[in-house]
Order: structure tokens, then sequence, then C-alpha cells
């Protein structure tokens, strides 16, 4: 449904997509996770139509979305910051933007308020909303001209965990009957939501799969949580390698059982605990990127 | 369809924003509060002896021999004042010392010194206050001789008498019409406030992505401005018509050119620019150049009457000197028409390239080069291949 094709995005010298190939079948939840910077927000900008690459196309549908302006009636998008006007009230905001999709019914309209729980609130001005409604809001914008596509760029960032709760539950609603490309920071909420994840990292795509999938490679290799005597231990020295994440003297290892059994036997007293740990969406991210989240 | 919903929703959004309100209701007291004090002013350069500056004070050097004047040119601070006698008059109006030797009843004029016609001037008000006094006028030797000096001075009589004229007439009541500026520039700071802010808020984001074309977006922001401007400059004319301040509607015709101008040149400035602050200066320094510009061009119009079409304010003065024709009217006007539908054309073009939004904006000569120098050079390949088809084909046709 979505091709994004060898596209590349250079901001003056800074190259923010490097070759980005990706297809996000029809009905999917996609998640696109990566670092800070790694290209996320760019990559859908482009697919939106909001910004042009600088080599390679979209095609949805294999229509591409920068020849025929027509394509961006099928999607709704969400940027990571509500951007909404705030002289309006919540129902005129809506109005508009649906006229200018041509699909501005007040029943529809209506609905959207009563489906983001905002239709007590549908003759307040915006700049009365707090940041959670807006944020609501702003889905319903996205939503308005009923769209097949829904581009969510981070939803749920800066929320209250009872409306992110309430904006993934949105999300649910919609997963099969809309295609979805959702852009997170937030691993469990991709683990949760999406059916396959694609892990950017410096403008590339870095790995690709369904979480459960992913998990599972990791789980091959078995993940140990390590927990050291002394943070500045030797052992660190010959196991750096395969330290997936360290907070002080707690260490995250993808390791074989011989390298524990070596361990154990070279320094008994360095080592304070071993055990063995199921593999998280945020192991696999931290495995593959360079970043952090 | 989607250019006319934008406008409209553009429309709604300023007459909503407290902003106007507040901008609309202080110029509209501006513009009603000048009105008096133009009068005041009108009435003061009515009178030369209420307005002598302090860079006036001894601006005039006359000598004065036992005359009944001595008395009351004496109390007037514009003049400089040489008490002598007759033969020492005599030689400082000759060595140019001063512009005028009064002598009895008698004032000589030095007609080389341009001061001379000041002083004819302000010496023909006092004279007004005297009646007893009759003062026979007579020309100093040297500039009888010349015909030509002698023309000179009846032009420039006939104008000190044309702007004293013009002082009590009600023409300089257009002087009124300056304010008028104000709602352009109100205007102006709207269309500012619509593009620049879209980028600061970042709800731009949001239009880009709408199945709209981003030159609708920007012509949307343009032409509600423009209505906004056109109804409240009317509003005003209209005003200061029925006030009798205005006596041709016609005049005002450049008025609009001016603020079409403006407002083309902000839309290129806003679209530009990232931020408020950054439209600001660069607006003040646009504008500062523009009207130096049209300043400039319409006085090289006033003293050369060539190349009207340079600044709307030419055509103020062909109106107003009766000069008009519909062809000089057209010359005058369709260049600068032009100008700012080509500056519509580019800030609409620039709109549409996302660096404007997002990441690094290119240098100005890099954009200059690109919407510029590439179509140019483009346009004179084209041309120049024509040429050689065209001149092929003639061969073809000679041979």
């Amino acid at each position: 449904m979505i091709k994004i094709i060898n596209v590349s995005k250079t901001f003056g010298n800074i190259t923010a997509l490097t070759n980005l190939d990706l297809e996000i079948r029809e009905g999917e939840l996609f998640g696109l996770v990566g670092p800070n910077g790694a290209g996320k927000t760019t990559a859908i900008r482009i697919v939106c139509g909001i910004l042009h690459p600088t080599g390679g196309r979209v095609l949805i549908d294999d229509q591409n979305v920068f020849e025929n302006i027509h394509i961006k009636k099928r999607i709704g998008y969400l940027p990571e910051e509500p951007n909404l006007y705030t002289r309006p009230t919540a129902f005129e905001l809506l109005q508009y933007f649906g006229s200018l999709y041509g699909n501005s019914s007040p029943q529809r309209i209506e609905d959207l308020l009563h489906f983001v729980g905002l239709y007590h609130r549908k003759d307040s001005k915006v700049e009365t909303f707090s940041k959670g409604m807006r944020q609501r809001l702003a889905f319903a914008r996205a939503l308005v001209h009923n769209p097949d596509i829904l581009i969510l760029d981070e939803p749920t960032m800066g929320l209250d965990p009872a409306t992110a709760k309430r904006v993934r539950q949105f999300i649910k609603t919609f997963k099969r009957e809309k295609t979805i490309i959702l852009c997170t920071h937030y691993m469990e909420e991709a683990d949760e939501l999406c059916d396959r994840v694609g892990f950017l990292d410096r403008g590339r795509i870095v790995k690709i799969g369904k979480p459960l999938a992913l998990k599972e490679e990791l789980k091959k290799e078995s993940t140990y949580e390590v927990i050291l005597n002394n943070a500045d231990s030797e052992l660190l020295n010959h196991i750096k390698e395969h330290v997936v994440s360290q907070d002080e003297n707690k260490l995250i290892c993808a390791l074989n059982p011989e390298d524990i059994s070596y361990l154990l036997e070279t320094y008994p007293s360095e080592i304070f605990s071993i055990q063995t740990i199921a593999p998280t969406l945020a192991d696999v991210f931290e495995r593959y990127t360079h970043g952090t989240q | 369809m989607a250019l006319s919903k934008m406008t409209i929703w553009e429309l709604k959004q300023i007459f909503k924003g407290k902003k106007f309100t507040y901008a609309f209701v202080i110029q509209f007291f501006v513009i009603l509060a000048i009105i008096p004090l133009f009068d005041v002013y009108s009435e003061i350069l009515e009178d030369p002896q209420e307005i002598i500056l302090p860079t006036s004070k001894d601006y005039l050097p006359v000598a004065i021999s036992s005359s009944p004047l001595t008395q009351v040119i004496d109390e007037h601070p514009i003049f400089r004042v040489y008490h002598v006698s007759e033969e020492q008059g005599g030689s400082l109006l000759k060595d140019h010392i001063v512009c005028c030797f009064i002598s009895g009843e008698t004032i000589l004029f030095d007609e080389n010194n341009p001061k001379a016609r000041v002083a004819e001037y302000h010496l023909q008000r006092l004279l007004q206050q005297e009646p007893d006094i009759e003062p026979s006028w007579i020309l100093n030797e040297r500039s009888v001789v010349p015909r030509q000096q002698l023309r000179a001075r009846e032009l420039a009589m006939r104008e000190i008498r044309r702007t004293a004229e013009m002082m009590q007439s009600e023409e300089i009541n257009y002087s009124t019409l300056l304010v008028l500026l104000l709602a352009i520039f109100l205007a102006s700071g709207i269309l500012v406030d619509l593009v620049v802010s879209e980028k600061e808020k970042q709800t731009g984001e949001i239009l880009m992505s709408l199945p709209v074309q981003s030159w609708k977006v920007l012509l949307s922001k343009v032409f509600s401005v423009v209505i906004v401007l056109v109804c409240q400059i009317a509003l005003w004319i209209f005003t200061l018509y029925f006030l009798g301040r205005v006596s041709s509607l016609f005049s005002m015709l450049p008025l609009f050119l001016m603020s079409f101008l403006i407002i083309s040149l902000t839309s290129l400035v806003s679209v530009y620019s990232k931020s408020y602050k950054e439209a600001g200066f660069a607006i003040t320094v646009s504008y500062v150049l523009l009207f130096a510009f049209l300043m400039s061009a319409s006085a090289f119009y006033v003293f050369s009457e060539k190349f009207s079409f340079l600044s709307p304010l030419s055509l103020v003065v062909m109106i107003e000197k009766g000069q008009s024709t519909v062809s000089g009217i057209v010359y005058a006007a369709l260049p600068v028409f032009l100008v700012s539908c080509v500056l519509i054309f580019v800030s609409a073009r620039l709109y549409g390239r996302d660096e404007f939004y997002f990441g690094p904006r290119p240098s100005l000569f890099r954009v200059l080069l690109e919407e510029a120098v590439k179509p140019l050079s483009a346009l004179l390949s084209w041309l120049l291949v024509i040429l050689l088809l065209y001149t092929d084909i003639l061969n073809g046709v000679v041979l």
C-alpha cells in the first residue's frame, strides 16, 4: 500500500535519511522507532507530502504523493505537537479542516467530538484546552475526513498516563480498519500496538520485523542480568562487546552459557548475582541502534 | 473552492483577533485627531511670523538706513539687521553680504541671492500690517539688465503667491492623507502575523499536509489582508471625502497601488523569515529602502517630468497638476502593479519550498540563483534556440 523507495533527504549539509526503503501493507499498524534525530519525523513528513525528498519517491497505491495532491485526502496526519489554531472553537476548527477535505457535515464532527470525549467542550475556544484535550482534538482533526491512512507522530508524548492510555485506545479502535504508521519513543507502546516495527537509526532502517519475532531473535543469544559488586570491575573489559545496557553495576548482557561459566570461574568475587531475563523490545532497540530512548 | 474557504477563514481569524480590533480603533482615533492638527498646522503656515523656528533665526541678512520699517524689522527674528548709512548699504548689497537694502521707503533686492525671494515674501507680509507705508519696489541694477533673471524673478514671485494661496486653500488637507499609511502598515503587520505565526506555532505543518497547493495557502492570506486593507482605505477616504478633506477620489488611486506594492513586498519578506524577530528587522530595512526609492523617483519626476513609472507617488503629482491622461496613468501605474504581481508570484513559489519551514534555509543568493537566474537562463536558451531555428528557416528560404 505505502512504498517508500530509496528515499533520501538532506537539509543543507545534514543528511536526515539515506536510501530509505520500506513497504507498509494495507491494514497494518507499523511502528517506526528510533533514537532522537534518527529521521523518524522526516520520514513520515515525506510520506505525508509535507517535505520533498532529495531523492527517491513515495507511492501510495502506486501513485506518487507529490504528483497527485488528491492522495493527501487519504492521509490523516497527527504531528508531534497538536499545532492547532487557538482562536476558534473545537467545532469550528474541525468544520474548517473538514471543509478543506470536502467532508464537514455537523453530524460527522459531533460524532468525532463524542469519540474523543470533547463533545461537552465543542463550543469552547481551543485556547482554553489543556494539552491532553488539544491532543485529543488534534486526533479528531486527523480523522475528520475519515482517511484510510493514519500517520501518528509521537501521539502520547508528554501526556499523563490516563490520557496516553485513552489515545492508545483510539489507535487500537482503528487497527485493521486503517493503515497506520506510528512513530514512537515508547517501546511498550510499540510492543503493545504494532504489527511490525522498523528501527531507524541515523537515517537508515537497521532492523525490521514483528515485535515478537525480534524478541525471539534476541532470546537465542540469551539475555542475562549481571549485577557486579563493583562498577569498575575488570570483568567489564572481557564482556564489553556483549553489554546491551549498563546502569552503574547492573549490566544487561547478551551471552551464551559458556561465557557465563567462564565468568563465574574467573571472577567469582566480583559477581553479586546472575539471572536470565526475557528480552523486551527496548532490548532489541538498544541492540540495533546507537542512541538511547 | 479551497482558496475562497481559506480566505474566509483567515478573514474571520483577523476579525476575531483582539490585536486587529485594538489597532483599528487606535488608528481611527489617530486619523480623527490628525485632522484638527493639520488645520492648526496650515493656519500656522499662513502666518509666517508664527513659524520662526530656531534654525530660521537671523536667516535673512538685511541692511537698513533710516526707514520707517526699522522697528518692525528689528523685532522680526528672521532678519539679521545691519544699521548702516546709505553708502554702506549699497556696498553691502553689491558684495552680496545682505540680500536686501532698505533705505527710507525704498527696498533694493540682490537678485543673485536666493534669500532675496524669501526676504521679499516676508517684507510683503510685514507691509500688509503697516498700511501707512507704501514702499516702491526697486530692483537692483544688475538684476534688471539680463532678461532671464527678470523672468526668473517673476516665476519665483508667482511660485510664492501660489504657495501662499495653497496654504489658504483646502489642498493642504491632502497631507492628511499621509496618515492613511497607518492602514497600510497595519495590514502589513497582519500579513506578517498570518504567515510567520504559522511557522512559529508550527500550524503550517498541518496546512502543508492538506490536499491544497501551497500557493493557495499563501494567496488566501494575501487576499484576506488585501480585502481588509481595501475596505479600510476606502472607509477612511470616504470619511475624509465627506469631511471635505479630499476633493478628488480619483487622486487616491496611487494609494491603492502603493498598498499593493507594500503588501506584496511584505509577503515576500514574511515567507523568507522564520520568526517575528527576523521579519520585523527585514521589513523595517525593506520599507526604508522602498520609501527612499519611491520618494527619490517621484522627486526626480517633479524636476524632470520623466520616468513617472518608477513611483506611484509620481502619479499623485501628475493628477494634482492636472496632467493625467489615460495612457499616462497606465504608463505610471502598470509597472508598479506588475512588480507587485511578480513579488506575489515569487512569494507563492517560495512558500511551497519546505526549507522555509524546516531545516536550514537557503541563502538569499542561492534563492535568487534558483528562482531568477535559472529560469532566466532557461528562457534565454530557448530564445536562442528559436532564433537559431528561425535563422535556419530564413536561410533555407533564401537558399
